[in-house]
């Protein structure tokens, strides 16, 4: 698993990669945390459990992030990895449903200082899906509004 | 790579191809096409130019870049009948704008005390990650209040005087603010964040008038060489920020549904006349007058700190708003469009209103000379001030470009500020900077930025502003 971030002019955007899609989301976690502070000065010291419901992989990603955004922003969380399972609804309706255990601290001035304040979770190239055929793991491309 | 064909020195086309409804039009500068035909924006004018009830063409201000769906720069006016709102349009900050204050006060007076004056306004704005102050915390009604009413609600609690409110645009509230479709997600990301100044690109900013170029207008501003300003660029903070996110989401999931086939899905949208349409735009107008009032706000303890570090009563600065503009925002309007009236929902997101003399949304003391627009540039050169025209409102729907735009990287500007004091030298260049973090200071240096100059070159000689006077820098304040 891993992720990096890709140079924008005037956005933030981050690649990441994983051997499943489960994984993909777990990854998400650190990726999305460490474009704000430095993630391994982040402890695992609480954990939260959140579940998520999207019409598709691609929006449930966006509404994973906006959710940790959500956290930093109203709780002052930050979190440094996840433990995730997607499940397909199957229903008529389709859909996705994620599972998370999230572990993080609340932020401390001190050890955490802002590399960027992100604005918003973006739907703009997002790109989420296999890489190439089975066994070549997940990728996903997002961009930040910054 | 779209197509593009210059029509005069400053204006270019994309011409209408494929499920484009209307032409694209750029203005810019042959050396800022050069830059221009390397990024994505071109394509994303393009883009805007498939939506549903466009009018006219897409239209692109020089300091347009690379945005997500919209380019930033953009100004696409939609017929408030047929066409949609896109909350995408506007952006996630919803109402991001720019206040100018002028004082009575001249360069001589301030500059021996800056640090003092720039420690006070530190001080009194809160700045960077999490919220405002102690002493402005908003319950559930207040924040209701700050919503409907904008900058009023700021000033009927003493953050201000009346006189503020008749030189912002649109008097500092938009009507038809909902806020029932604001969520209470949005309430809680707001709640505490009422009078804090944000990150990124925001700043306030102590200014000197370091040139005037349009006397009668510079009068009309009140603006006079070597007087001090003060520039305030902030918007809707998280609130607006998750009334976007919110909407948006409601909009990538309808569009479908609508039969709009999106060539991005941050271009998502619904008609104006549609529900999804009417919450967004209730909900948008409540996030631009929590901005109006943030501003309104962030001005009153600006002159409380002018007070502080002076030794002055506030009301010996003449501290007086110039004026007070959207750059992020989709309004209904009206224009003269071939011998027609027409009513269209103007989006501008990165642009800025250009109201000529004689409209009269212009406040009354400004009529003869056009609306007041502020073009803040980076934080080492300078800023400018503007005055609407007719030719913007014949041409661009009433607008024109809203800043200098960047030119590097975020990464590309940390690694060239790598070994440097930053702080050092801009104290250097005469500009006092305070920062809650220096990666901050790191991204919006100077050189990170085009240099605005150009671009208000550029709206200059195609006639959609001109220009009054230019700004230079002493003392910033930033996130």
């Amino acid at each position: 698993m891993s992720f990096r971030s890709l140079d924008h002019t005037a956005d933030l955007s981050v690649e990441i990669t994983a051997a499943s899609r489960d994984e993909l989301f777990a990854e998400a976690v650190p990726a999305f945390t460490d474009t704000m502070v430095d993630v391994d000065r982040v402890e695992a010291l609480l954990a939260r459990r959140i579940e998520l419901e999207s019409p598709e992989v691609p929006l449930l990603l966006v509404d994973w992030l906006t959710e940790l955004l959500y956290l930093f922003e109203v709780e002052g969380l930050l979190f440094r990895r996840a433990e995730t399972t997607i499940e397909d609804d199957g229903g008529d309706e389709g859909g996705v449903r994620l599972r998370a255990i999230a572990w993080g601290e609340p932020r401390d001035d001190a050890r955490h200082p802002i590399k960027v304040l992100l604005k918003a979770v973006t739907y703009h190239g997002l790109e989420v899906g296999p890489v190439g055929d089975a066994g070549g793991g997940w990728r996903a491309r997002i961009v930040f509004d910054i | 790579m779209v197509k593009i064909e210059q029509i005069d020195e400053m204006k270019w086309r994309i011409p209408r191809q494929g499920g484009m409804r209307v032409d694209g039009i750029v203005y810019a500068s042959a050396a800022l096409m050069e830059d221009l035909r390397e990024d994505a924006s071109l394509e994303q004018v393009a883009n805007v130019a498939h939506l549903p009830g466009i009018l006219g063409a897409s239209l692109a201000m020089p300091d347009i870049h690379w945005g997500y769906g919209f380019p930033i720069g953009g100004v696409a006016a939609m017929d408030a009948e047929e066409g949609v709102v896109s909350p995408g349009g506007v952006g996630y900050d919803i109402n991001c704008g720019v206040r100018l204050l002028r004082s009575g006060l001249s360069a001589e007076e301030v500059q021996p005390r800056i640090h003092e004056v720039v420690s006070a306004l530190y001080k009194n704005v809160p700045t960077g990650v999490g919220t405002g102050r102690r002493d402005l915390k908003l319950g559930k009604k207040d924040l209701e209040g700050v919503l409907t009413k904008g900058a009023r609600w700021a000033v009927e609690r003493g953050l201000g005087v009346a006189r503020d409110l008749e030189t912002i645009e649109e008097g500092g509230v938009i009507a038809g603010a909902d806020v029932d479709q604001v969520t209470g997600r949005a309430f809680e990301r707001g709640a505490g964040q009422l009078g804090s100044l944000g990150s990124g690109n925001h700043f306030a900013e102590i200014q000197v008038v370091s040139e005037i170029y349009d006397d009668a207008a510079a009068h009309a501003f009140g603006l006079f060489p070597g007087q001090v300003t003060v520039m305030i660029h902030s918007g809707s903070r998280g609130l607006g920020h998750q009334v976007c996110t919110d909407h948006v989401k409601t909009m990538v999931a309808v569009a479908a549904r609508y039969g709009f086939e999106l060539p991005d899905r941050q271009l998502a949208c619904a008609p104006i006349r549609s529900p999804e349409g009417k919450r967004y735009l209730g909900a948008m107008a409540a996030a631009a007058n929590f901005a109006f009032a943030n501003r309104q706000v962030m001005s009153h303890w600006a002159r409380e700190s002018f007070a502080e570090a002076l030794g002055m009563p506030v009301d010996r600065l003449g501290m007086d708003t110039v004026y007070d503009v959207c750059h992020n925002i989709a309004k209904f309007e009206t224009f003269e469009r071939d011998g027609k009236k027409v009513r269209a929902c103007v989006h501008r997101k990165g642009a800025t209103r250009s109201y000529p003399p004689g409209h009269p949304q212009v406040p009354e003391r400004y009529r003869a000379v056009g609306q007041p627009v502020m073009i803040p540039g980076d934080m080492g050169r300078y800023s400018y001030v503007l005055a609407g025209t007719e030719r913007a409102y014949a041409d661009t729907f009433g607008s024109t470009c809203h800043g200098a735009g960047r030119k590097m990287s975020r990464t590309q500007a940390k690694k060239a500020s790598r070994g440097r004091s930053l702080m050092r030298e801009m104290e250097d260049r005469g500009v006092t900077v305070m920062a809650a973090g220096m990666a901050t200071v790191a991204e919006e240096m100077p050189e990170a930025y085009k240099d605005v100059a150009e671009v208000v070159d550029v709206v200059a000689k195609a006639g959609l502003s001109k220009k009054v006077a230019r700004l230079k820098p002493i003392g910033v304040i930033k996130g």
